[in-house]
């Protein structure tokens, strides 16, 4: 299929002709699924794809998985929680590694989705990584970010800390069957009215295993919290989104590139040498790597 | 990493549950650096394929001991022919030698019976690899 | 080896033996850690005679494409002087799938017998009287209920009083859940329908053994010797727990749990590992569940030497293997022993294969002498550490899972499956480096060509489309009304959480509804989906 293969390209770092379609894909809803490993991220995806099915809704499936930084390679496994769709027509689920990136999403994800965009995909779920709580990927290029958490895990703690919980729509309490659902919810829905602001983190809970349980809700929020972004100015997010990429790309391909040229040929050890002895101060040897990267040229892609 | 990693779909077909190869060869291939599409069990020719198909898959792996191989391979061969996809085609689990020649001449690329290592795998992987990408060039 | 056969009391040279050997004294030491074989806390074995007064029961696993030719091949077992007959379902049996379900289809009665009716179940058993025999169905999924029901409707017919059915299931969700074997079952499903089929057998089928822990495909997966049996155990106390719910005893309970172990090749170790098996499990029922009778504290061991043990490789040499491991388990104190057949890594066990296997038992139990003396590794400095040592770290594995909130939120929290697959890699990694040493497999080679092969058949079954087609014409012939009748009586049961479903499950299989049909109407119930693998719609087949 076409756009798998162009899909490809794109992970490749090739350029394939999506630059020409604007960034403001029309009504395309792309929203992004972070949470912990365990928390049920692929079951939830599964379950709201059968449900956008049910209103005969074509999806896409962006599901990301870690590259191992050793050898390059992953197990991209999400996809079997998600096997009743795989002989459906109208669902596109592509599996793709970090391949080096660290913000929960693989290299071409905003680029594929413009691609599936202008194939009729409509929404795009993008499950992320999940090592962290929230990726700040998630954050910085989807319309709608929904945070999964299960009970008994132990990094609700953490995300309120972080002050994860207000960089999401939608939160949900999955697994909520487990002892501990209750208490968490509770907790959430304090936080939540503590954060006092008009675009409210909606909470909800559900059983994403088990059939429908609760999974109506998840897609009101996710509605509700769309419905609010397209009445607000979806132009302002998405230039955003396209702005972090930028940032991201510059910063990974001068990090990729010339910087680690000089790491390369030994001028960055003899400039940490001249700190180390007390020669050069770290702000002097910071501008003067700067200016010899500089002269290598070329970002790397 | 500089070379873009070998994208395998793996997928164990019909109702043999027997996994535990297959999730070691999952890994055995992650860490020959290859991107590994790891299906699961209760495959069918058409999930498989549909697989294949999104996920833009150099290989095919299917797993299986239960003999169940023999009806759905011949079957995810000719639907990746029908949709005019070129991947190499794998077959792994319990497969006697008499089956081997006829998974060959119905269009599998590599058969890898009992005791096969995953470095054999690996080898056969990036060789059939190669060779296609090497044909497409010419 | 019928029941009448017994180990003997003297040497080939004529030396009279005691039944067992123990020190000049026995002090307190010996008494809390060992106790005689029969006494508390068992660890010597669980009875005083053992094999002086009855060999262990011989089960050869037996499952052929129909229920007739699994006849066939269960008489011809007994004929030969099997005492009990080990029952395996085909796969889309033991995923509560019809013989004709589109993907069942493809692969009905290849690795089993496939039992989709109470016909199937009747004919596999005619001709054999069920008074005379155990019955042991290795079953670990949710479609135990089903086939509980069935052997009880079959000895309705036979008017055969319940309380003299013996047999066993494996009933084993949470071992299911990790295998794949629970399609569409999840775990909480999977615990209430293994806990009905427990509490019914606890009420009204007392000889029979409604649950074995699979520690088996445990230790199949690549778990270690402790962390078979700690897992294992820490699973069975799941399971009572649960049923104690329910309102019968420990000592209702506790009786109808066996485990099924592996005898692997580390001969000492699996032995002492029977052994600290066995004394792990007294001191759980009588401190934590607060045990009154003895006969509750006395594990009871079935045992399967390790299939995974055996190579393709210069296959002869897996009768030499299978020895060894069956060796194990009898100087282990097994009450049941299932020995697998040398062509185990190619295929379903041949005729030949099977007596081999049934012979190596034989020439133990009555040419070698290991059974005549019970426990008679026990006193050796070597196996008393040795058993210590393995109690030791699987009491660790135990206190693990307990922390984590017990089996069932060790299971959700995905720590056995974690524990798995770390294993599984770090064997296959083990075998490829040599690390491990496999003779013929990474020592030990002959090139192919010099190998002598014997008659593999070298042939996959083909799937039985004789059976399909049984299947089809007991559709035809049932009354359809009184099956969806039957059905929806059921349905309404499951919903409402708390009733036993045993009872409407067998009120619906003697209506004639199939395997598939019941398991799809307890999916419903609770809100999954009708079939599985989503191959067809629910009522359909009716």
């Amino acid at each position: 299929m076409q756009i798998a293969r162009l899909i490809s390209a794109l992970e490749r770092g090739e350029r394939v002709a999506t630059h020409s379609t604007p960034a403001v894909h029309g009504q395309t809803r792309v929203i992004g699924i972070t949470g912990v490993p365990g928390a049920g991220k692929s079951t939830l995806v599964d379950a709201l794809v059968a449900a956008y099915r049910q209103t005969s809704e074509r999806v896409a499936v962006i599901a990301v998985d870690p590259t191992s930084p050793l050898t390059g390679g992953a197990v991209l496994g999400d996809r079997i929680r998600m096997n009743r769709h795989s002989t459906d027509e109208g669902v596109f689920i592509r599996s793709m590694g970090s391949r080096g990136r660290k913000d929960g999403l693989g290299p071409a994800v905003q680029d594929s989705c413009r691609l599936l965009a202008r194939a009729g995909y409509d929404p795009i779920l993008i499950e992320t990584v999940g090592v962290g709580q929230v990726e700040l990927g998630v954050v910085e290029c989807c319309d709608i970010r929904v945070l999964v958490l299960a009970p008994a895990w132990g990094d609700y703690v953490q995300a309120v800390k972080a002050g994860l919980i207000e960089m999401v729509d939608v939160v949900v309490v999955n697994k909520s069957d487990l002892p501990g659902a209750t208490a968490l919810l509770q907790e959430l829905k304090g936080a939540v009215r503590k954060g006092g602001d008009t675009m409210a983190v909606r909470v909800v809970s559900a059983i994403a295993s088990h059939g429908e349980n609760g999974i109506q809700d998840v897609r009101l929020a996710i509605d509700d919290a769309w419905n609010l972004l397209a009445r607000d100015g979806i132009r302002q997010r998405r230039l955003e989104a396209v702005v972090y990429e930028l940032v991201s790309r510059v910063t990974s391909g001068f990090a990729g590139g010339p910087l680690k040229s000089v790491g390369d040929d030994g001028t960055t050890v003899r400039l940490a040498e001249s700190v180390y002895e007390g020669q050069t101060s770290i702000q002097d040897a910071a501008r003067a790597l700067f200016v010899a990267a500089l002269d290598r040229g070329r970002l790397r892609e | 990493m500089n070379t873009t990693p070998i994208r395998v779909v793996l997928g164990k077909v019909g109702l043999d549950m027997h996994d535990i190869g297959s999730k070691v060869v999952a890994r055995g291939l992650r860490e020959a650096g290859m991107e590994v599409i790891y299906l699961g069990p209760f495959q069918t020719a058409d999930s498989v394929v549909g697989a294949a198909t999104t996920e833009d898959a150099d290989v095919v792996a299917v797993s299986n001991i239960s003999g169940e191989y023999a009806t759905y391979v011949p079957e995810i061969v000719s639907k990746l022919r029908d949709r005019d996809l070129h991947p190499i085609v794998i077959v792994g689990g319990l497969v006697p030698d008499k089956d081997r020649q006829g998974l060959i001449d119905l269009g599998v690329d590599g058969v890898f019976g009992q005791g096969s290592t995953i470095d054999s795998i690996v080898e056969f992987i990036r060789g059939a690899v190669a060779k296609r990408s090497a044909a497409r060039k010419a | 080896m019928s029941e009448s056969n017994a180990a003997s009391g003297v040497t080939w040279s004529g030396i009279p033996l005691k039944t067992y050997y123990g020190p000049p004294t026995r002090d307190r030491n010996y008494e809390t850690k060992l106790g005689d074989p029969g006494a508390l806390p068992f660890t010597r074995a669980g009875h005083a005679e053992m094999y002086r007064k009855r060999l262990w029961i011989t089960r050869q696993l037996a499952g052929l494409d129909t229920a007739a030719a699994t006849n066939q091949r269960l008489r011809y077992l007994i004929a030969n002087g099997q005492t009990g007959l080990a029952i395996v379902p085909d796969t889309p049996t033991q995923l509560g799938l019809d013989s004709d379900h589109p993907l069942g289809a493809r692969s009905v009665g290849t690795q089993g017998v496939p039992l989709c009716t109470v016909e199937d179940m009747d004919q596999m058993l005619e001709g054999i009287d069920l008074r005379g025999i155990t019955a042991s169905f290795s079953v670990p999924g949710a479609s135990v209920p089903v086939l509980l029901a069935q052997l009880l409707a079959v000895a309705d017919r036979r008017n055969v009083p319940w309380d003299e059915l013996r047999g066993s299931f494996q009933n084993d969700p949470l071992q299911a859940t990790h295998t794949c074997y629970d399609a569409g079952t999840p775990l909480e499903l999977g615990m209430r329908l293994c806990v009905d089929a427990m509490e019914h057998c606890a009420r009204h089928v007392p000889g029979f053994h409604p649950t074995t822990v699979n520690a088996y495909d445990l230790r199949e997966s690549g778990l270690n010797a402790a962390e078979e049996i700690g897992v294992a155990i820490s699973m069975a106390q799941a399971y009572i727990e649960e049923t104690l719910k329910r309102g019968p005893t420990i000592d209702q309970i506790g009786p109808g749990i066996l485990l099924i172990c592996a005898a692997h090749i580390d001969l000492f170790e699996e032995v002492a590992k029977f052994r600290a098996a066995r004394r792990i499990w007294s001191r759980m029922m009588r401190e934590h569940f607060g045990a009154k009778d003895e006969r509750t504290c006395r594990l009871t061991l079935a045992v399967h030497t390790a299939g995974s043990s055996l190579v393709a490789p210069q296959p002869i040499n897996n009768v030499v293997r299978g020895t060894v491991e069956a060796l194990a388990a009898v100087l282990g104190g097994c009450q049941g022993l299932d020995l697998s057949a040398y062509d185990e890594p190619v295929d379903l066990p041949s005729e030949q294969a099977a007596m081999v296997a049934l012979r190596t038992q034989q020439i133990l139990a009555l040419e070698a002498g290991v059974a005549n003396v019970v426990d008679p590794l026990g006193g050796s400095w070597f196996v008393e550490e040795l058993t210590d040592e393995l109690e030791r770290r699987a009491v660790a594995v135990m206190d693990e899972v307990a922390a984590l909130g017990g089996m069932v939120a060790a299971a959700k929290a995905g720590w056995l499956r974690r524990l798995m697959d770390e294993r599984q890699w770090q064997l296959q990694q083990s075998i490829e480096s040599g690390e491990r040493p496999i003779v013929g497999v990474n020592c030990h080679q002959i090139p192919l060509e010099q190998d002598t092969l014997l008659s593999f058949r070298g042939e996959h079954p083909k799937p039985c489309a004789e059976q399909v087609e049984i299947v089809r014409t007991f559709r035809r012939r049932r009354d359809a009304g009184s099956v969806r009748s039957a059905l929806t009586g059921l349905k309404s049961r499951a919903e409402s959480t708390s009733e036993n479903l045993i009872s409407p499950i067998k009120i619906a299989v003697e209506a004639g509804a199939t395997m598939g049909e019941v398991m799809g109407t307890i999916r419903q119930a609770y809100g999954l989906p009708y079939d599985p693998v989503g191959a067809i719609a629910a009522g359909s087949t009716i």
